[in-house]
């Protein structure tokens, strides 16, 4: 029964971060993705003609997910309280419906991340998810709608395995957006998928 | 032809020197027995003319040229074009058929194969020369019996005309008829050619062919005072011959 | 160096009866790591080309790897079954396109038998997304009048020699020739599929209310005693399967997987599983990684070997060769011409060597292909080797004249001191 209020806990943190893009509240520590997009790790094909994106980018500047569930107290929840699974499937239902970012649509990216592949063939890798975190089938609560990417790339990617830590450039292009779907809502024909190797600090 | 000057040789952590040579010259076309004992130096002498030792002091001469003073590769380019060796024994690669090892030395120099003309014509000449018949030509060499591998091994440092043909002991392995074809067609041959001959040997009757007859321990100032022993004394370990003493039936 | 060539192969032709074993030792080294390398592609190969297109894979809760196993590759069995009410659920959820229900526990004659719907044959992909496609005949009609139909795969035809309009029997769990037969329940054939190159060649597709049908009086894995039910009256009876064994699904949207998986994993009426093909298979490959590695290794160790007998019989035949260096020296030849001629005669047995093992590795890949084929669905590549097979070779052949230099070296200072005189 500690499962759903671990889970509520454990996928509060994204939540946050999600929300701290939207209003940075104080005193509230803001967890960013494990892969900071920004970092200076740049790989030497085409970083200039591809703009650098972090997740936080794909969110749109005025979504709150926080809305519904102000003013509940998470601490006064016991972990026998049915109210923690509710209030998980509530989140799980905003994430799902969670909208795409306009301002992103057509523009050319370069964003790092995790592999989820759909379709390997002999050639390589033809189509995969790109998501934030490490993980995000097996343990983890999924990621919402507005950050999960659907990469096809030009050329099949050779050698890159579930979990892999990866950019892709290419053109973001928003798919059409059905709230009824619980589909993510970005997809790209990925220029390039070039391996993420994190530069020592 | 070869000019030997001052020259001084010790093996390496010998005590003294083996050789000592103040003066040694081999003319043009002149033929030169050295005789000596085993043990006095002989090879040593050959592998300094030869170009294969080099002398801690002093110089050796061929051609003109100051040969002792050039690094290895240039040595061993100029004794492809100009020298051909006869050893006691196992003169030829058992594996190559007889033409094959007379050709050697225009596979490994240009001017003697340019020398020899057509050096494959030029091969059956000397075969026929030193009168070995065009049936054994093909066969691998190891098929031939002693006497025929030096007159084959004599036709290999003639082919292409050096102008040098230093030979060590070859007709040790013979016997009496067999000795005396060869040293008639070796002695033939280089008169023909117009090479110098260095023949080295501790057999004096041989000594009435050449030109010039003189006895190492006489211009080796530095032969040991003892009186020499077969197998003792040389800081070798008292070999005979440039090549390995193995115990092959002549 | 032309010189150098002539005298390395005589010299080292002179001496074939030593060098053939060295050669044999080099060739079965090079056969080996060939062999191995390609077998781990084509497998791994196999696998990944085995399904494509679909988006989940749905199961009973075991394990991923398990799952992917036993539904797609129809290795091992399933430890549960789904119930056809639940795929009906996630038939209906808004993000899921299609549900392809597969049962699998029968055999026919060792190979698996698949019942399954007609959408089979409409959505199940392999490769690049290619469709499966009929050789001889049309898939079953899944109806009740064509209730006894079976689609053939590719393997099943070849090597049982089945054509259109035989009659077949299934029997009862994978037992082979001692299973129980459903002998009173007949197929006939009336589809065979193109050849695939995946498990879809080994199996036998019938429908699945066929499954049905054949077990009606079967009860706990063996037939009800006095029990018959004629073929014909099989139809009258309710046909439609409560369970099944597995499901492919397809998704409107390909990145709606997480939504889907979840909701799978939180169905409560039973405990049930959704992978994902391709990171199952990363998976399996993350398992099966160690043990192809240490193969690999233990391949190249044996290519070490190989390589140090070539040393060894080398460096001792040295010895009686001093004379012929002297020879050689004699005539002209520098001390690195010594070094250069053993060299290239190590270099010419080792290139022997390799030579020898690339063809066997290929005749052997000839020769076990249609073994492996029928007996593993795996089919292996007969065409040229690729450039990671090409870099193999390659390094044995560096390999070996790297070793050659050993006794290159050896011998570079034997001449150098022996000079014109050496000492054995």
């Amino acid at each position: 029964m500690t499962a759903p209020l671990l889970r509520l806990l454990a996928a509060l943190p994204l939540f946050l971060a999600a929300a701290a893009h939207a209003q940075p509240a104080p005193g509230v520590p803001t967890m960013a993705p494990p892969l900071p997009g920004g970092t200076k790790a740049a790989p030497p094909t085409q970083s200039a003609a591809f703009r650098e994106i972090k997740w936080d980018d794909l969110v749109p500047p005025n979504w709150d997910p926080m809305k519904e569930l102000k003013g509940l107290d998470f601490g006064a929840l016991s972990d026998a309280d049915p109210r923690a699974a509710e209030l998980l499937k509530k989140m799980r239902e905003v994430w799902d419906n969670a909208p795409s970012n306009p301002a992103l649509d057509g523009q050319a990216v370069r964003i790092p991340g995790f592999v989820v592949p759909l379709e390997e063939t002999k050639d390589g890798l033809k189509e995969f998810l790109l998501v934030p975190y490490f993980g995000a089938c097996i343990h983890s609560p999924p990621p919402p709608a507005n950050q999960i990417i659907h990469v096809l790339p030009q050329t099949a990617a050779k050698g890159v395995r579930s979990m892999d830590a990866v950019w892709i450039s290419g053109t973001l292009v928003r798919e059409k957006t059905d709230s009824y779907m619980g589909a993510a809502s970005y997809r790209m024909q990925a220029r390039a998928v070039e391996p993420y190797v994190e530069r020592p600090r | 032809m070869i000019e030997v000057r001052d020259l001084r040789f010790a093996w390496p952590g010998a005590a003294q020197d083996t050789l000592v040579i103040e003066r040694f010259d081999v003319a043009d076309g002149e033929a030169v027995f050295v005789q000596g004992e085993s043990g006095c130096g002989k090879s040593t002498l050959l592998a300094l003319l030869a170009g294969v030792l080099v002398p801690r002091e002093g110089e050796v001469r061929l051609l003109g040229e100051p040969w002792s003073r050039w690094r290895g590769a240039r040595r061993d380019a100029a004794r492809a074009d100009h020298v051909g060796v006869i050893f006691q024994q196992f003169n030829l690669l058992p594996y190559l058929s007889a033409l094959a090892n007379v050709l050697l030395p225009c596979r490994f120099s240009r001017r003697r194969a340019a020398r020899a003309g057509d050096p494959g014509a030029a091969a059956r000449t000397l075969l026929a020369h030193v009168a070995i018949g065009d049936d054994h030509w093909s066969r691998p060499a190891a098929e031939l019996s002693v006497g025929q591998q030096q007159r084959v091994a004599a036709a290999r440092a003639l082919i292409g005309r050096p102008e040098l043909v230093i030979a060590d002991e070859p007709t040790s392995a013979l016997d009496a008829a067999r000795r005396d074809e060869f040293m008639a067609l070796l002695l033939g041959e280089c008169r023909a050619n117009g090479a110098s001959l260095v023949f080295v040997s501790h057999d004096e009757r041989l000594a009435a062919h050449f030109d010039r007859h003189l006895r190492l321990p006489e211009i080796n100032l530095a032969a040991p005072l003892d009186p020499v022993l077969p197998g003792d004394s040389s800081p070798r370990g008292g070999r005979s011959g440039l090549a390995p003493t193995g115990g092959r039936p002549g | 160096m032309k010189p150098l060539l002539h005298v390395a192969w005589a010299s080292a032709w002179n001496r074939r009866h030593t060098l053939a074993f060295v050669v044999a030792s080099i060739a079965l080294a090079t056969f080996l790591l060939l062999a191995l390398e390609r077998l781990r592609q084509d497998i791994r190969t196999s696998f990944v080309q085995a399904v494509s297109g679909t988006d989940l894979v749905v199961g009973a809760r075991t394990g991923p790897v398990q799952l992917m196993l036993y539904a797609v590759f129809r290795i091992g069995s399933a430890t549960n079954t789904v119930k056809a009410e639940s795929l009906r659920e996630l038939a209906v959820h808004r993000a899921v396109a299609w549900v392809v229900p597969i049962s699998l526990g029968d055999s026919h004659r060792g190979m698996p038998v698949v019942g399954t719907t007609t959408d089979y044959f409409t959505h199940f992909r392999y490769g690049d997304r290619q469709p499966l496609a009929l050789a001889e005949g049309r898939a079953f009609g899944g109806t009740l009048d064509t209730l006894y139909q079976a689609v053939i795969g590719a393997e099943v035809a070849g090597s049982l020699g089945y054509r259109l309009g035989q009659r077949i029997t299934l029997a009862h769990g994978g037992g082979g020739s001692l299973a129980a037969e459903h002998g009173d329940k007949p197929f006939e054939v009336v589809g065979v599929l193109a050849r695939t190159g995946t498990p879809v060649d080994r199996s036998v597709h019938v429908s699945l209310q066929a499954l049905e049908a054949i077990h009606l009086e079967w009860a706990g894995g063996a037939p009800l005693p006095g029990v018959r039910i004629a073929p014909e009256q099989a139809r009258k009876f309710d046909l439609e399967p409560k369970q099944v064994t597995a499901a492919l699904v397809g998704l409107k949207s390909r990145s709606a997987v997480f939504v889907v998986q979840r909701w799978v994993g939180a169905y409560e009426a039973e405990p049930l599983l959704a992978v994902l093909p391709g990171v199952a298979l990363d998976e399996l490959w993350q398992a099966i990684g160690v043990g192809e590695r240490a193969l690999l290794g233990i391949s190249v160790l044996v290519a070490v070997v190989g390589l140090l007998s070539l040393v060894a019989v080398v460096l001792a035949g040295l010895g009686q060769r001093r004379r012929e260096l002297a020879v050689l020296r004699a005539v002209g030849a520098a001390p690195r011409h010594v070094l250069l001629l053993l060299a290239i005669e190590g270099a010419l047995v080792t290139l022997a060597g390799a030579l020898l093992g690339a063809l066997l590795a290929a005749a052997a890949v000839l020769a076990a292909g249609p073994w492996v084929q029928s007996q593993l669905g795996v089919a292996l590549q007969r065409g040229a080797p690729d450039a990671v097979l090409w870099g193999l070779w390659g390094a044995i052949v560096a390999a070996g004249m790297l070793a050659a230099l050993v006794p290159g070296v050896r011998a570079y200072r034997l001449s150098l001191a022996d000079g014109l005189s050496p000492r054995s």
